[in-house]
């Protein structure tokens, strides 16, 4: 049975295909076997795993334990929570090829460049409101790859997801965040708030802020210098 | 509302300087925490740090009193007069006249005699030489 590739909608609160039963924020991507399989056997990079990354050279990724219980993983492999570079079968049939939110993190920080863009000439103007959302989706992809990394559980069960209510003091009593970066991320999680709920216009120097507080998390976040 | 949450948006006013501030109510969609929001206007970008920082101290009060986490929305100035203008104007009248109001208040407590207060009374014994130069000067 061949499925769609998609890459799963992080924040959106959409799930790819009732039967795959991967919440949002979730590590897996659903695609079709044949591709997962070639990524398996080394014939074929996986188009979703970056070569940059900086993560296990040995070609092992870590996923979470619960993506682990639904696979048809070996209890031996299971034990450990890795699953192969290429990816892990499910147990209904699908494959899911491992992703971390570190990259994901990254990119948006990337995004956020290129929203706070505006030229000289006034044709381009920069998009402070997506900035904002974005710098905010940024810290949390960071927090939430470390937790997963950690084996950290999901606090809400359906969907499966950190919620972004209470992850800042998780991740405080986690040790993932201190109290700086508690007030930085509790701070990006309100602007994004009000930059998707409500009427008000972000204000540049607010996205601004923004994304240099997202830039210092992720930097502190991922490159193993937590604050 | 309860009294208790009206209680701590005084205070939560009071700490940053008098702002109006509110709990969102109505809000147009759905995120953690809609029900545990609050509003803070008059609050420019390069306040807002500094006012988030200031909530520290009562952050735990806050959310025992909301129920949860609170999310915090600082409106601009700019923003709060676009938007929110018919808030702002009406809870800052009501912050002028609770301050007339205190004023005029007659304090009905008897209040004790301050440590730098100091009773005069008529000498009693000795009633002195009458001299009104200093003693060291009329010494000399």
């Amino acid at each position: 049975m061949q499925r769609t590739c998609r890459l799963l909608p992080v924040g959106s609160g959409h799930r790819v295909g009732s039967s795959i039963g991967v919440g949002r924020h979730h590590i897996g991507i659903g695609c079709r076997q044949g591709q997962a399989a070639r990524a398996r056997a080394g014939g074929t990079a996986s188009p979703y795993r970056p070569a940059s990354t900086t993560k296990p050279a040995t070609g092992i990724w870590r996923c979470s334990k619960q993506l682990a219980s639904e696979s048809t993983l070996s209890t031996h492999q299971r034990r450990g929570a890795l699953v192969p570079a290429g990816g892990l079968r499910h147990a209904r049939g699908l494959y899911f090829v491992t992703m971390r939110l570190d990259e994901k993190a990254r990119e948006n920080l990337e995004a956020i460049d290129r929203l706070l863009t505006r030229s000289d000439d006034g044709c381009v103007e920069p998009l402070s409101n997506a900035a904002a959302s974005r710098a905010y989706y940024a810290a949390y992809q960071a927090v939430a790859d470390c937790a997963q990394c950690d084996g950290l559980a999901f606090d809400s069960k359906e969907p499966r997801y950190y919620r972004h209510d209470t992850l800042p003091d998780r991740a405080l009593d986690w040790g993932i965040l201190n109290d700086d970066s508690r007030d930085d991320l509790s701070r990006l999680r309100d602007l994004r708030v009000k930059a998707d709920y409500y009427e008000d216009q972000v204000h540049y120097d607010e996205a601004s802020e923004a994304a240099v507080m997202a830039q210092q998390l992720v930097t502190s976040l991922l490159e193993g210098t937590r604050r | 509302m309860t009294n208790a949450r009206n209680g701590l948006l005084r205070r939560i006013s009071s700490l940053l300087s008098g702002r109006p501030v509110r709990w969102a109510q109505d809000v147009v969609g759905d995120y953690d925490g809609r029900d545990r929001t609050l509003e803070v206007f008059n609050a420019d970008p390069t306040e807002q740090g500094d006012l988030f920082r200031r909530l520290r101290p009562i952050r735990k009060e806050m959310e025992a009193c909301a129920g949860g986490p609170v999310i915090v929305i600082f409106h601009t100035r700019a923003e709060s007069v676009r938007l929110y203008s018919e808030f702002v104007e009406q809870a800052l009248l009501e912050e002028v006249a609770m301050d007339v109001d205190l004023a005029e208040r007659e304090l009905d407590v008897a209040v004790p005699a301050l440590g730098t207060d100091v009773v005069l009374r008529p000498r009693s014994g000795n009633p002195g030489t009458g001299s009104n130069v200093l003693p060291r000067k009329e010494a000399a």
